[in-house]
């Protein structure tokens, strides 16, 4: 009898009761939804009662209705996936090329106290200026063209991965590159296996930052004759007084940055689950 | 002259420069190990023990005296004199079979070769079941395994041991003690290992060291033969109990008390 108690009770509480909860991966939680369904009814609500005029803040169904204009027939001799395309295709390519850059720049600054006495006072000096204020250089000294956009982007993400990689390579472990060491590692084996994946993380969570700079700098970049780009299209919107164009834009691109920086995240357990385990 | 000494240093002293003047953390070591033998070294916490190493290791150069290795001066790491640390000195991106092979594979061997050549090693460290897991989620001994397994992979004469087992429970740490031992009986290399514990330098020690409170010097030299009496068949247990074992545990734990005891005076008279 006792016996049969014990049987079922051990086998009434199931394996995972034991562990501690934990969020699926990959599953956006109640609260996030429920804040934004609350922000959308107040938006509503404010609309709705006309507390606040039309041309300052259209309603959810007009912002809808003209989302849906946007895609179909365009604004601005554009659908919104053409802006979007050319506004993702500027932040991308400027992102990458700031990886190319940034993280043997952040590796030169993370080894070499010279090359971070001689890098870092640069990086530090700019880095602060908003990205407006050295766009006339950019467009003096660079032009008009395509090249000259990326360029703004890919100078405001840089120091954000450049920094990032630095301190990911200071924080390796001693042990780590002595017992590589010690099996017969050379410095430029060591820096392969063991410097650079050990600032895997850090390099990524750089990334991630970066690209939140990235999309705020994409307005700046596309205020110069630029005939596409969601920061284009928002500008042009707002010349006319279309806020329910502007709205549509800077929901997109809350919502392409809000869904690369998931991408990131998913990345980043991919890329480095032993982060902080080891 | 007899067998060359496969370890050996003359006045060592190690200073690391710190503020004004510099901070003195090892004075006139001598120390001289013929191949084989299995050194402990046994000091309090801030004793240089972890200097004496890395000098030995090549991480640290002396201020002054000499370290040499089978007659030839330390002057940088090298793969014959592998080191095994704590923690944090495996590589936690790789599976358990590319971190023992990773001395394998700086040498330039292809990745079947290398699978080929660590097999053996994981089975006699016992993770041969392991050998495709992730090593940040195995147990804190079963990384040290791993951290054996590939100091052995390297294949070098001298195994020199940071406190390997200073983060493990009392069941393990036993456990790995009588691995340590049946790896060096059968790999003939010579192991230097540090530690605090009283017990485990007694156990493991064909000679023991004992190091003074910093500035670490060395207040005592002992010989054991309780290591080859294990690794000749004794049961561990049966030594451990051994009136002569409990009578040097006892004998070094009056010798580590005495060196906190000065030290106690020392913050006395400065206080």
């Amino acid at each position: 009898m006792m016996e049969a108690l014990f049987a079922s009770s051990t086998v009434a509480v199931p394996p995972a009761a034991a562990k501690p909860r934990q969020r699926r991966p990959g599953r956006i939680p109640v609260t996030v939804l429920a804040s934004i369904a609350f922000w959308i009814a107040v938006w509503w609500a404010l609309a709705a009662f006309a507390v606040v005029p039309p041309l300052f803040l259209p309603s959810p169904e007009a912002v809808a209705n003209r989302l849906v204009t946007v895609l179909t027939s365009g604004f601005a001799d554009a659908t919104l996936l053409h802006h979007a395309g050319a506004s993702l295709a500027r932040v991308l390519s400027a992102l990458l090329l700031a990886l190319a850059v940034a993280v043997p720049v952040g590796l030169a600054m993370g080894l070499s106290p010279v090359l971070r006495g001689v890098l870092d006072p640069i990086i530090e000096a700019y880095r602060p200026i908003p990205p407006l204020a050295y766009l006339p250089l950019v467009v003096i000294w660079f032009g008009i063209g395509e090249g000259a956009k990326v360029l703004l982007i890919f100078l405001a993400i840089v120091p954000a991965i450049a920094l990032a990689t630095a301190s990911g390579v200071r924080s390796v472990p001693a042990e780590r590159v002595n017992a590589a060491r010690t099996l017969g590692a050379t410095r430029l084996q060591v820096l392969r296996d063991v410097i650079l994946p050990n600032a895997l993380p850090d390099i990524l969570v750089g990334a991630r930052i970066g690209l939140s700079v990235g999309w705020s700098t994409l307005v700046a970049a596309e205020l110069v004759a630029a005939t596409r780009g969601l920061g284009f299209m928002i500008q042009t919107a707002s010349n006319f007084l279309v806020t329910d164009v502007v709205i549509v834009g800077i929901l997109t691109i809350a919502a392409i940055a809000f869904a690369m920086e998931y991408a990131m995240r998913r990345l980043e357990r991919r890329l480095t689950p032993w982060k902080g385990k080891l | 002259m007899g067998t060359p000494l496969e370890l050996e240093a003359r006045g060592l002293s190690v200073d690391y420069a710190a503020g004004n003047g510099g901070l003195p953390a090892l004075r006139g070591i001598d120390i001289a190990v013929p191949a084989g033998e299995f050194v402990t070294v046994l000091g309090p916490s801030g004793s240089g023990k972890t200097t004496l190493l890395n000098v030995l290791a090549g991480f640290v150069r002396p201020t002054g005296g000499t370290a040499r290795f089978r007659g030839a001066d330390i002057v940088a790491p090298s793969a014959e004199r592998a080191v095994v640390f704590q923690r944090h000195a495996l590589l936690p991106w790789l599976d358990v079979t590319d971190n023992v092979a990773y001395p394998l594979k700086v040498r330039g061997l292809d990745r079947r070769r290398r699978r080929r050549m660590v097999l053996p090693l994981l089975h006699r460290v016992g993770l041969a079941d392991f050998a495709g897991h992730a090593v940040w989620t195995l147990s804190g001994g079963m990384q040290q395994r791993v951290g054996l397994a590939r100091a052995l992979a390297a294949d070098p004469a001298l195994l020199l041991l940071d406190e390997p087992l200073g983060a493990l429970d009392a069941i393990t740490r036993e456990d790995m003690q009588g691995l340590l031992l049946d790896l060096w009986s059968s790999s003939g290399k010579t192991v230097l290992l540090i530690t605090h514990d009283i017990e485990e330098a007694v156990f493991l020690a064909t000679t023991l060291i004992v190091l003074s409170d910093r500035p670490g010097r060395i207040v005592a030299r002992r010989t054991f033969d309780f290591s080859r009496r294990i690794v000749a068949g004794e049961e561990p247990r049966a030594v451990r109990s051994d009136p002569a074992f409990a009578a040097a545990r006892a004998e070094l734990r009056d010798l580590m008390h005495d060196q906190s005891r000065i030290v106690r005076r020392t913050q006395e008279s400065l206080s």
